[in-house]
């Protein structure tokens, strides 16, 4: 039995994942640093002595390469995890994460392969590694883009993530593997890769969002509740393929859309939610949609705080 | 003729009779450049005319080293390859009907209905896709390579590129990765003998400054460059270690984009061109009379319009 208050999503991550290569002979990770500072929340600590050089490969020489090189050993049948770090230094992945893997994958060659790392603004990082990738990846056929709220939804999409045939990004933000896996919210449905999911119900108003931004909104809905407000909340989960029925379905009892997210906001997955929305709905809707995303209007990244969430939301209702 | 700096091993072979290849599989080699040449010289007029979206970039000139490195492979050996990936599907054996079905966008080829010779791969006949960006295939095929070793799978994965291609920091990078790792795969170069004989020797000095051994050679004979990819595979598998070829053909129209006799080359056609060479070889060695020849030539030109024919009607 597995003591939750013991541990955080760190280790929650590397346990999956060395279970996962103990169960697959057949399972290989590829990293920049194994086990050195630049690999993603320090998640494959230990992996290095149970599992050999052969399976934990490092290429912290050799870095630009690790997803290409990755790609080649999920061509031979491997499934494969690449730790990619930071996503936003992770440019020189995106080359072959697009021309090879979501490539390949949308038209003829299976593979099973997950990318994963931190993602999403951090304005102690300052804004040059402050890259939300959400968007950017969500806009390639043949990816599966997951952005998990929790640690165990985390888990959850990297374990199916390898289950599937088509190459998978996980994008973890910054703050995920510091949580305690407890902090999930009981009573929730379990993640499943490609399907929104309802975390609260409410007839007054639909708060959607995705990955670190779900905390944000749900403690809104806590505030706006001692107000009288009753908010429907939903993660989105996977950004690609995007189950947009179950936003669809809130909204037509809500009448009214609010999309948080820590991304920018210029072609962001909260502009796609309120289109694809307002395409389908738009006699349903009391307002117009609104979106609330991070902005970098100074020198550090900044993204939306429950207080937001709340004032904008009460601002909604008295427009409407 | 020989060019400074490269080993001639195709003029070596054809004048050593001891070790020469039989009648046989001079015709079968001959036969199957013919193939090569006339299938995509049929693709790239279908892609002229609009019938097909993306033949590649043909290899028009180089089916000696397409089909020579082909027959070193030893089964499960899986190779990779750049935007020339039509003549090395056809060297593989894989079935010229599926490739063309594949090439014209119906279902049941190896694209299905995708279209494009980017699109196929045929993990029975060991190909394992071409990619249009620059040296692309190189870092994936070290990771494949990475793969089975991990498995203990005792295959050479081959890699073939555009000599240029090592000049690209991605490649380089996975050139040392396979280096750090002894991994068994052999770095294919296919380079360039510019009309004055000359050969760039960028290529080899890179892979040499990586520390991969290079040995370039004259590929305009399939026995000769069958001779040096067998003995590049023992290497790799004796020395656990990754070995480089370079195999150098003349510009010829399709994949230089330049015509034989360019540049000031004076060379005879049965020097630059392999069928034309094998031909000549044909005649002088084996007898065969100029209707033979002919012959043969019609029986394949057939062959291709009635894959084409059958191709279209895939549909």
């Amino acid at each position: 039995v597995i003591d939750l208050a013991a541990i955080t999503g760190r280790e929650m991550m590397r346990d999956a994942l060395a279970n996962a290569m103990r169960a697959d002979d057949e399972m290989i990770l590829f990293a920049n640093d194994v086990e050195g500072p630049q690999a993603s929340f320090s998640v494959n600590d230990g992996l290095l002595d149970a599992f050999g050089p052969m399976r934990a490969v490092d290429l912290k020489e050799t870095a630009d390469v690790v997803a290409d090189v990755a790609i080649g050993a999920a061509s031979a049948g491997m499934r494969v995890v690449v730790d990619i770090g930071n996503w936003g230094k992770a440019r020189a992945s995106l080359d072959p994460i697009i021309t090879l893997a979501a490539d390949c994958a949308a038209t003829f060659r299976p593979a099973s392969i997950v990318f994963r790392g931190s993602n999403g603004p951090a304005g102690a990082d300052g804004l040059r590694d402050a890259h939300c990738l959400a968007s950017w990846l969500a806009q390639v056929p043949g990816l599966t883009v997951i952005a998990p709220a929790s640690p165990s939804d985390a888990v959850a999409g990297l374990l199916q993530g390898l289950d599937a045939t088509a190459p998978t990004v996980l994008l973890e933000h910054h703050g995920l593997m510091r949580m305690q896996p407890q902090s999930d919210a009981s009573g929730t449905p379990a993640f499943t890769i490609g399907k929104s999911r309802l975390m609260r119900e409410g007839g007054d108003m639909t708060l959607v969002s995705y990955s670190h931004a779900l905390c944000t909104i749900l403690a809104a809905a806590d505030v706006l509740a001692e107000h009288g407000v009753a908010a429907s909340v939903l993660d989105l989960g996977t950004l690609r393929p995007l189950d947009i029925e179950p936003v669809v379905e809130s909204v037509v009892q809500t009448g009214r859309l609010m999309t948080v997210e820590d991304a920018w906001g210029f072609g962001s997955v909260g502009t796609e939610v309120c289109q694809r929305v307002t395409e389908r709905l738009h006699e349903h809707l009391k307002v117009p949609p609104r979106r609330l995303c991070g902005t970098c209007d100074d020198s550090s990244g900044k993204y939306p705080k429950p207080e937001d969430v709340v004032a904008a939301a009460q601002s909604i209702l008295q427009s409407a | 003729m020989s060019v400074s700096g490269v080993d001639d091993i195709g003029e070596a072979f054809v004048g050593d009779r001891a070790t020469a290849p039989d009648n046989e599989a001079l015709l079968r080699d001959y036969r199957k450049m013919l193939l090569l040449r006339r299938f995509e010289e049929k693709a790239g007029q279908l892609f002229a005319m609009g019938q097909i979206a993306n033949a590649g970039r043909l290899s028009v000139g180089q089916e000696a080293s397409r089909i020579g490195l082909c027959r070193a492979l030893t089964r499960g050996d899986p190779l990779l390859c750049g935007e020339h990936a039509l003549s090395w599907m056809l060297a593989l054996g894989m079935d010229p009907l599926r490739i063309m079905v594949g090439l014209l966008g119906q279902n049941g080829g190896y694209a299905d209905d995708k279209g494009g010779p980017l699109r196929m791969i045929s993990a029975e006949h060991g190909f394992h896709g071409g990619q249009e960006q620059c040296g692309a295939q190189v870092p994936a095929a070290v990771g494949m390579a990475l793969a089975n070793q991990a498995r203990e799978v005792g295959v050479v994965t081959w890699v073939c590129m555009d000599a240029s291609s090592v000049e690209r920091a991605p490649v380089r990078a996975a050139v040392r990765v396979a280096r750090d790792r002894a991994l068994r795969i052999c770095f294919v170069l296919q380079g360039t003998i510019v009309g004055d004989g000359s050969v760039s020797k960028a290529s080899a000095e890179v892979m040499t400054s990586l520390g991969v051994s290079l040995q370039s050679v004259r590929a305009i004979d399939t026995q000769g460059v069958r001779a040096v990819a067998a003995k590049a595979r023992r290497q790799i598998v004796e020395n656990e270690a990754p070995v480089a070829i370079e195999l150098l053909t003349y510009p010829f129209q399709g994949h230089a984009a330049r015509g034989v006799g360019s540049d000031g080359c004076s060379l005879a056609k049965s020097e630059t061109d392999p069928i034309a060479k094998a031909r000549r070889v044909l005649i002088e060695r084996v007898g065969l009379e100029d209707d033979d020849i002919c012959a043969l030539d019609d029986a394949v030109r057939n062959e291709v319009a009635v894959i084409v024919e059958q191709a279209r009607a895939a549909s």
